[in-house]
């Protein structure tokens, strides 16, 4: 297509700043402007797969299902304890400290943290650490010190969910209900959001983002991103096998058990031209494999938001500019934000050079760095991007 | 530390006339890095980005001064 064609069709994006306070590595980590296409970049430990956590904590309005997976993909999330009335035992389990900055244990109105635009309280998530007492049916929140100090073995731990003043939901974490997916329905995302890992998608969502565009126009931009790295592609499907049952230990869904659970083998498989059988789509490569995790993930983050972890994963220098160039186009006709994270200069060259010719407005880098120990953003525009990358600054 | 260091120059004549003079003065080569621009306005329209890598320590310019003044800052 051509550059021209491209240009940003004004659509207002999800987010137009990012405050994150309190959350993990941020203390207070302020983006005063974000762009359609954002760029992530700093050394390791600066916070940028946290940065996407905050986005996709965010997106899906605090959902605790979304902070058990958090917890879960760092090995922070030990089986909930179940609650022995003994609060130093409760807190030294308890991972969801780890969603604060400081990593204290939680206490009484813990944080809270807050996700939002800049300056934009109303609009931002505000998660904080509270306790918790059986009032009747219901669960009360304890209110300061004194009564804590009251109700001291009747207490459970729990967040405090809330944006605005007509969304607030308390998680005590004893209750079953919300150890199931079904509390996830409480929570009307903010936007649609679709994580991309640095290992790709995993197989169960890969067969899921597939199903729900099947036959439709976007299935057409899968095969274009694949055909970025090998001309040859003709189609893609996924295959469903047998079903067989599997035994698995459930550890995200509270206390230890082991399940027989029927699963369904699904494979993506491709047509390559010249061969008359379909090959596995493992079998032509990682940075096959990650394309086509990437680009399901964008045509089906529509009108939403798309994070990507190591975007350049697997995938050779020599293309990344042309996938770039598929990113932005897609991002703009679809209507999708996105932020994507690297360590690699090819990578930043290839950002920089798609962005060329009417794109300017529609990607920035951004850089996160230590600065007297607390994490702060740098901004990276077009032009800026283009001087260091003209220039040889190393800006990572 | 010596590669946080880096003094920019106006053009690879400057670069050699410095390198010859730190060399002439004893300073050890290792101790920053000169770096060359293509020209006083590429110099001081990179400036700011410069200013931004994430190595650097210390940055120093040199400039030509025997013209106008004036029309070599930045805020001219």
């Amino acid at each position: 297509m051509e550059a021209q064609v491209l240009q940003s069709v004004g659509a207002s994006i999800p987010l137009e700043s990012l405050e994150v306070r309190d959350f993990r590595a941020f203390e207070d980590l302020r983006v005063e402007r974000l762009a359609r296409v954002n760029l992530i970049v700093g050394k390791n430990g600066v916070g940028k797969s946290t940065l996407l956590e905050a986005l996709r904590l965010y997106a899906n309005r605090g959902a605790f299902s979304i902070i058990q997976k958090i917890l879960y993909t760092r090995d922070e999330e030990a089986p909930l304890p179940a609650f022995s009335g003994k609060q130093e035992t409760v807190n030294k389990l308890l991972p969801i400290k780890y969603l604060f900055h400081g990593r204290e244990d939680i206490g009484l109105h813990r944080g809270p943290l807050s996700i939002g635009p800049v300056g934009r309280p109303e609009e931002s998530l505000s998660i904080s650490g509270e306790f918790y007492y059986v009032k009747g049916r219901d669960y009360e929140r304890v209110k300061d010190d004194d009564e804590l100090k009251k109700l001291r073995k009747k207490v459970v731990p729990g967040l405090s969910i809330s944006m605005g003043s007509d969304f607030r939901i308390d998680q005590p974490l004893d209750k079953e209900d919300l150890q199931t997916g079904a509390a996830f329905s409480l929570y009307p995302p903010v936007a649609r959001c679709v994580f991309v890992f640095a290992d790709g998608l995993d197989m169960d969502e890969t067969a899921e983002l597939w199903d729900s565009i099947v036959l439709t126009d976007l299935e057409n931009d899968v095969l274009k991103s694949l055909r970025i790295i090998d001309q040859n592609v003709e189609r893609v499907n996924i295959t469903t096998g047998a079903m067989r049952l599997v035994e698995r230990t459930e550890v995200a869904r509270g206390p230890r058990r082991r399940e027989r659970e029927p699963e369904v083998d699904r494979v993506p498989i491709v047509k390559m031209t010249g061969l008359s059988e379909p090959v596995t789509l493992m079998s032509l490569g990682d940075g096959m494999n990650h394309l086509f995790g990437i680009s399901l993930a964008l045509v089906n983050a529509k009108d939403g938001i798309l994070l990507i972890d190591e975007v350049e994963n697997g995938i050779h220098y020599s293309v990344q500019q042309q996938l770039w160039r598929l990113i932005f186009d897609a991002a703009v006709r679809l209507n999708v934000q996105i932020f994507a994270t690297t360590h690699s200069w090819d990578c930043i060259e290839a950002f920089q050079k798609a962005m060329q010719h009417g794109l300017e407005q529609d990607g920035q880098m951004i850089r996160l760095q230590r600065e007297d120990g607390r994490i702060v953003a740098t901004l990276f525009d077009a032009r800026k991007l283009s001087v260091a990358t003209r220039e040889d600054i190393e800006v990572r | 530390m010596a590669d946080g260091n880096v003094l920019l120059v106006e053009g690879k004549d400057d670069q050699f006339v410095l390198k010859h003079l730190t060399r002439n003065h004893g300073i050890p080569e290792d101790s920053f890095k000169i770096k060359p621009k293509d020209g006083i306005s590429v110099l001081l329209d990179t400036l700011d980005v410069e200013l931004l890598a994430s190595d650097v320590q210390r940055l120093g310019i040199v400039v030509d001064a025997d013209l106008d003044i004036a029309s070599r800052s930045v805020l001219a």
